[in-house]
């Protein structure tokens, strides 16, 4: 099995690992860096609950391998909300009752987030391009909510 | 209870999205007088919740509530016995509110709910405030001849209007707007309703448009993958109006009923009669993909 060394910026911090090649990047963030909002589901490229921002642009980790992100600066839900306040975004999704389970709510914020990006981690079109539709086009999901608004 | 005045609530009703464990905790608050972020919920998992069996038939709320409900009317009984005891007054004299225990009409007269759960348990003879309940709906067996019986206590109802246009040429199916509303005994969580009542609609658009589980001849299914087995994303979805109906149940907790599968129920035959009025021809097979409108445009235009 082939190892490489890299070296990734996680919300602010830079973290040196020596991964297997194949590992995605999924897998450090939630394996090695135990930062597990960071959700695992379809780890086809589908679902978009993996989401995070890589260098300003969503992608779904799952399929991003670590060593892709050698260098890069990579942000995850726990890195959006400061010291004990959310983000607008996450305000927002509170107080219109877009959370059920919430199991895939890490990856809607993340994709909803991704406002310098002119598409989300599946290639539609992001929820900030659309206007304030507020829709979350890299995410799959049939739990109830969220509420369109 | 803790000594700290929080909750601990086992329960045996998972809670897979439906909003159930914020229904039980603003349940257990309204009768114990306790914040609802003191509550916390435990599920899922019989290692330390009571065996349930399945959160189905849309009764989280309606039966399991009624089991929450019961369990912390015996938890502040047994607080207000205490304090009663100390005060040396009557139970029945005694208020429970935000976290405080106070003599009717002299809120000085009080101690916080800590406090009587700590009263309780640091004492000759203590015990922890605890209670458990069950609670076993009102229903009647099917008779094993006729088939006939009762099995909900608290039927729900709804009513679906949808809009549609449908594009005579290719047989695709657009959803303008869908208004739905549902029977739901008293609100415990408006919003929470509104979102179920939203995302059953969802799930019924998809039933009735897109969700196709297609198989192979040995029985596979060949679109397994959300690529190709294809739900509405949120650039699919058309404006929801909700509307939350309110006849107070005179069983059900609080006088609440069942939600859930309400909201998906009848979404796709509500499509289906909107079609044939938007186009005289009846499809009934859901999904009712642009083939299939089509195909029964064609034969419409055929004649018998």
């Amino acid at each position: 099995m082939k190892t490489s060394k890299i070296r990734i910026k996680v919300n602010g911090e830079w973290h040196e690992l020596t991964v297997p090649n194949q590992k995605t990047l999924l897998e450090v963030i939630r394996g090695d860096l135990l930062l597990t909002g960071t959700k695992r589901i379809c780890d086809t490229g589908e679902c978009g609950s993996c989401t995070v921002i890589m260098d300003g642009k969503a992608v779904n980790s799952c399929i991003v391998l670590a060593v892709e992100a050698n260098g890069k600066e990579i942000n995850t839900i726990e890195g959006l909300s400061q010291i004990g306040k959310l983000h607008p975004i996450q305000e927002e999704f509170v107080a219109k009752g877009a959370i059920q389970c919430g199991f895939c709510t890490p990856g809607m914020i993340r994709n909803d987030y991704d406002g310098q990006s002119p598409t989300g981690a599946s290639g539609l079109p992001a929820a900030s391009t659309l206007q304030g539709s507020g829709s979350l086009p890299g995410s799959m999901r049939t739990s109830p909510g969220p509420r369109s608004w | 209870m803790n000594d700290d005045g929080s909750v601990n609530l086992a329960t045996s009703c998972t809670e897979i999205g439906s909003g159930s464990n914020t229904v039980f905790a603003q349940m257990t608050s309204e009768v114990l007088g306790v914040e609802p972020e003191k509550i916390h919920v435990v599920f899922g998992d019989t290692e330390n919740c009571p065996m349930g069996w399945g959160s189905r038939a849309s009764r989280n709320t309606a039966v399991g509530g009624m089991a929450v409900k019961l369990a912390a009317e015996d938890a502040r009984n047994q607080l207000l016995n205490v304090v009663a005891e100390k005060m040396e007054i009557h139970p029945n004299d005694l208020e429970i509110r935000k976290g405080r225990i106070y003599v009717k009409g002299t809120p000085s007269r009080a101690v916080t709910i800590a406090e009587a759960v700590r009263l309780n348990r640091y004492r000759k003879n203590g015990q922890a405030i605890m209670a458990t309940a069950h609670w076993d709906a009102p229903s009647e067996l099917a008779d094993k001849v006729t088939g006939r019986g009762n099995f909900s206590f608290a039927f729900s109802f709804g009513a679906k209007a949808i809009e549609v246009e449908v594009d005579a040429r290719t047989g695709k199916v657009e959803i303008v707007q869908v208004v739905a509303a549902q029977d739901v005994g008293l609100a415990i969580n408006p919003l929470g309703i509104k979102c179920q009542i939203e995302g059953g609609v969802h799930m019924g658009l998809g039933y009735a448009l897109t969700e196709e589980i297609m198989l192979d001849p040995t029985g596979r299914m060949v679109n397994d993958h959300l690529v190709d087995y294809k739900i509405l994303t949120p650039l699919d979805m058309p404006p929801v109006e909700s509307i939350i109906v309110e006849p107070i149940d005179p069983i059900g907790p609080f006088g609440a009923k069942g939600v859930g599968e309400m909201a998906t129920i009848g979404t796709p035959e509500a499509i289906s009669a909107a079609i044939h009025d938007a186009a005289r021809v009846w499809v009934k097979d859901p999904p009712f993909t642009p083939e299939k409108v089509w195909a029964a445009l064609q034969k419409k235009e055929e004649g018998p």
